[in-house]
């Protein structure tokens, strides 16, 4: 039962008389109302009704827009943090591959080494690290279709490096030289072609992994409430002056709802965030980091064999020695394992050891220790490192996948309530502004 | 417009511009390969200065007398330093097969060039094993012995009046020819016939430089070594191998389509042991354990035992020539 404070002078009758007023404003549309806009005072070119009707139509289009933001944001982090989980599982792949390349050419420098027939126990070994990595990379191309053009160049690598290590040991069964050639030429060739592949894979995955685990992007939820919020307060005071009536029981409604809605997503966005960068700064830090040593570590392995196979002038395969090691340690200091940490420092000792022995003369003795597998020797303690690292790459890989699929069903229910929450806007706000107009018929 | 219309319009744009960046997280670029690398294979560049001349090559420092006993070496000389530190450091090749080549079997580096080492080992400990080898390429042999990182090279190297201005040699212990390695099948028995061909021969070596200068029409393709060449042979990027032909015969030997057709060696390629060009005291020691060899019949009993098989009984070992002064 109020009036307007300002603008029309009308008898202080009820608001019967008005929709006459109003009629040929709404009637004709907007491009007539624009014009008449253009001769009076513009506060008089809408009638009450008409902006109460815009008001109504603007709730509406308000709850539409939170529930539509919020089912896309959340869908949409739900979904790239399913990307992240598989990305990283991608990467554990890509640095699978690598790491059984590497052991596998380290094994075969290794029995090339020992002279005489390859031992049965280190051909299986090839073997198997050669097939798993074939497996691997055909399951690779499948998960990752960004990858497929790199997989299959590294395919053909594979290929190459194996023909070149069978032609290798059909020369050495025979006491022929080239063999030597053919095992340097494809230990040469996968760390100048196949590595750097791999590298790229690697890189690629890691930065598709990082990036996806950001959630900055959900931040456009509380921002789209917020102002719908404020546009509520906006029309709740509108109507306040208009109408004489301190709240509008329907707008007040749907304003606590956009306003539990903007607390629990910053809360909710603020922990999701948190624990995200806990992911990264933890279980995936850690996968980074593992797979990092594991590949230095078989690198610095297959260098100590291809040192001892160059019988005193492999000094760069040394020197390779070291720059891989010292990416290791560097791993390690990430990793903060201490019992990886002896493990690695117990290999380095017995390298110093061969390296001490081979540039003293005696490479015989360099050789019986760098190919023997008791524990204090440097196949047996090197494996000690492998198989440490190996398990730490699998259970930070769990980890980070665990941890990112954790979110999934909180961003569903996200989702959903964002979607409750809107629909919830829409009728409330409507209904508030309903009552006002329902003062004109 | 309405405060209402102007925010509403506000926040639709806003809302699409934020959701953009998030659609495109969704899509991945391919991951990129990386640049091509080099080719290993590919023809080499041209030829160098041409090399030096001098009247006689094969003109070595005389023995000091005869050769002294182990424990009576001359005080500072270059053989009691070796002895004094325990072990005599050979640069060699271990895959020349028969004469320094890696044996599988047993994981030794043997053949005529390592019996050579063990022989000077022999003269300065009295221990014929008291000696460390190092294998180096073709290429490394004359760095290698300036920077007197070996005390002896023993890889079927060249005296050359070039390498003279380098390094000195001991009097020549065999006398080699440079022949060509051709297909199963091939028509070519002469470098003259190889034109237009790919011929490999490794970096560094007076092959490299023979080939060169006697078919430049043919392509020249450098490796590390001449298993090396091998390898590239099997796989079909070179036609032809040119090297000596005790080398030649040990790269036939490891595969039945190569083979080293009847021809007449283009050059003379008499082998000596390198040492420091500094080293003179050496080069006489072991110019003097040379000679003991040539006459006690050691020197037979090496070729015997690597090269008769192949190339045919002994020759008289080839006849030391002195006089080079200091």
């Amino acid at each position: 039962m109020s009036q307007p404070s300002a603008g029309t002078v009308t008898a202080p009758a009820p608001a019967v008389p008005a929709p006459p007023a109003a009629t040929p404003a709404v009637g004709p549309g907007t491009a007539p109302a624009t014009t008449a806009g253009a001769e009076a005072p513009r506060t008089s070119s809408l009638s009450t009704p008409r902006r109460l009707q815009l008001l109504s139509a603007g709730t509406v289009v308000v709850g539409v827009l939170v529930a539509l933001v919020g089912v896309v944001t959340f869908g949409l982090l739900a979904l790239v943090l399913d990307r992240a989980e598989s990305d990283t599982e991608q990467l554990v792949r890509v640095q699978s591959i690598q790491t059984n390349l590497l052991s596998a050419d380290a094994t075969a420098t290794n029995a090339f080494l020992v002279g005489g027939l390859e031992p049965a126990a280190q051909r299986a070994t090839y073997d198997e690290a050669l097939s798993t990595t074939s497996g691997m990379i055909a399951e690779a191309a499948r998960a990752q279709p960004a990858d497929a053009t790199a997989l299959a160049e590294l395919n053909r690598q594979l290929l190459d490096y194996d023909a070149a290590i069978e032609q290798a040991r059909a020369n050495n069964r025979q006491g022929f030289p080239v063999g030597a050639q053919y095992l340097r030429g494809a230990s040469a060739q996968l760390r100048a072609s196949a590595l750097p592949v791999l590298d790229e894979l690697v890189a690629a995955n890691a930065a598709r992994a990082g990036s996806r685990m950001r959630v900055g992007a959900g931040a456009v939820f509380p921002v789209v409430v917020a102002l719908s919020l404020a546009a509520l307060v906006l029309a709740q005071l509108w109507l306040a002056r208009r109408f004489h009536r301190r709240v509008n029981p329907g707008v007040l409604a749907a304003s606590v709802v956009l306003l539990v809605a903007l607390l629990a997503s910053v809360v909710g966005l603020a922990r999701l965030a948190d624990g995200v960068q806990g992911v990264r700064s933890g279980p995936f830090a850690d996968v980074n980091a593992a797979a990092g040593a594991r590949i230095g570590a078989n690198d610095a392995k297959a260098n100590e064999s291809l040192t001892l196979v160059a019988r005193g002038s492999g000094g760069t395969f040394e020197r390779a020695w070291t720059a891989s090691a010292g990416r290791v340690t560097e791993q390690l200091d990430v990793l903060d394992r201490p019992a990886l940490d002896d493990a690695w420092s117990g290999y380095a000792r017995t390298h110093a050891e061969i390296r001490a022995l081979d540039d003293g003369g005696g490479w015989d003795e360099a050789v019986a220790l760098a190919t023997g597998t008791g524990a204090e020797q440097a196949n047996g303690r090197f494996a000690a490192v492998d198989s440490g690292l190996a398990e730490e790459l699998q259970t930070s890989g769990e980890a980070t996948g665990n941890a990112l699929a954790g979110r999934t069903p909180g961003l569903v229910v996200a989702a959903l309530l964002s979607l409750l929450a809107g629909v919830a806007v829409a009728l409330l706000g409507r209904r508030g502004v309903a009552d006002r107009l329902r003062e004109y018929r | 417009m309405s405060r209402v219309g102007r925010l509403r319009a506000g926040l639709a744009a806003g809302v699409l511009l934020a959701l953009l960046p998030a659609c495109g997280v969704l899509a991945d670029d391919p991951t990129p390969l990386p640049a091509a690398p080099p080719s290993t294979a590919a023809p080499s560049a041209p030829p160098a200065a041409a090399p030096a001349t001098c009247t006689d090559r094969l003109q070595s420092y005389a023995p000091d007398g005869p050769l002294p006993a182990p424990d009576d070496l001359p005080a500072g000389s270059t053989m009691a330093k070796i002895r004094e530190r325990g072990r005599l450091v050979a640069g060699v090749s271990a895959d020349t097969y028969l004469l320094g080549s890696r044996n599988p079997l047993n994981g030794r580096v043997e053949g005529f060039d390592i019996d050579l080492v063990k022989a000077v080992a022999k003269a300065i400990f009295g221990d014929e094993d008291r000696y460390q080898l190092r294998v180096i390429t073709a290429a490394d042999r004359i760095p290698l012995l300036e920077s007197g990182d070996v005390d002896l090279v023993a890889r079927n190297m060249t005296i050359t009046c070039d390498r003279w201005t380098q390094i000195a040699f001991s009097s020549e212990y065999y006398r080699s020819g440079q022949k060509i390695l051709v297909r199963r099948g091939s028509k070519a028995t002469t470098l003259a016939q190889l034109g237009g061909s790919r011929v490999c021969a490794p970096r560094g070596t007076s092959s490299l430089s023979t080939l060169r200068e006697k078919a430049p029409q043919a392509v020249a393709v450098e490796s590390d070594s001449h298993t090396g060449c091998l390898v590239l042979f099997q796989q079909g990027q070179v036609d032809a191998i040119t090297g000596d032909d005790t080398v030649l015969a040990g790269l036939a030997a490891q595969d039945p389509y190569a083979v080293v057709p009847r021809q007449d060696a283009f050059t003379e390629e008499p082998y000596g042991l390198g040492m420091n060009a500094d080293d003179v005291d050496l080069v006489r020691f072991v110019n003097a354990r040379l000679a003991q060899m040539r006459g006690n019949g050691e020197w037979e009993a090496i070729y015997d035992r690597w090269l008769a098989e192949p190339l045919g009984p002994a020759p008289a070992p080839p006849k030391a020539v002195y006089g080079r002064r200091p």
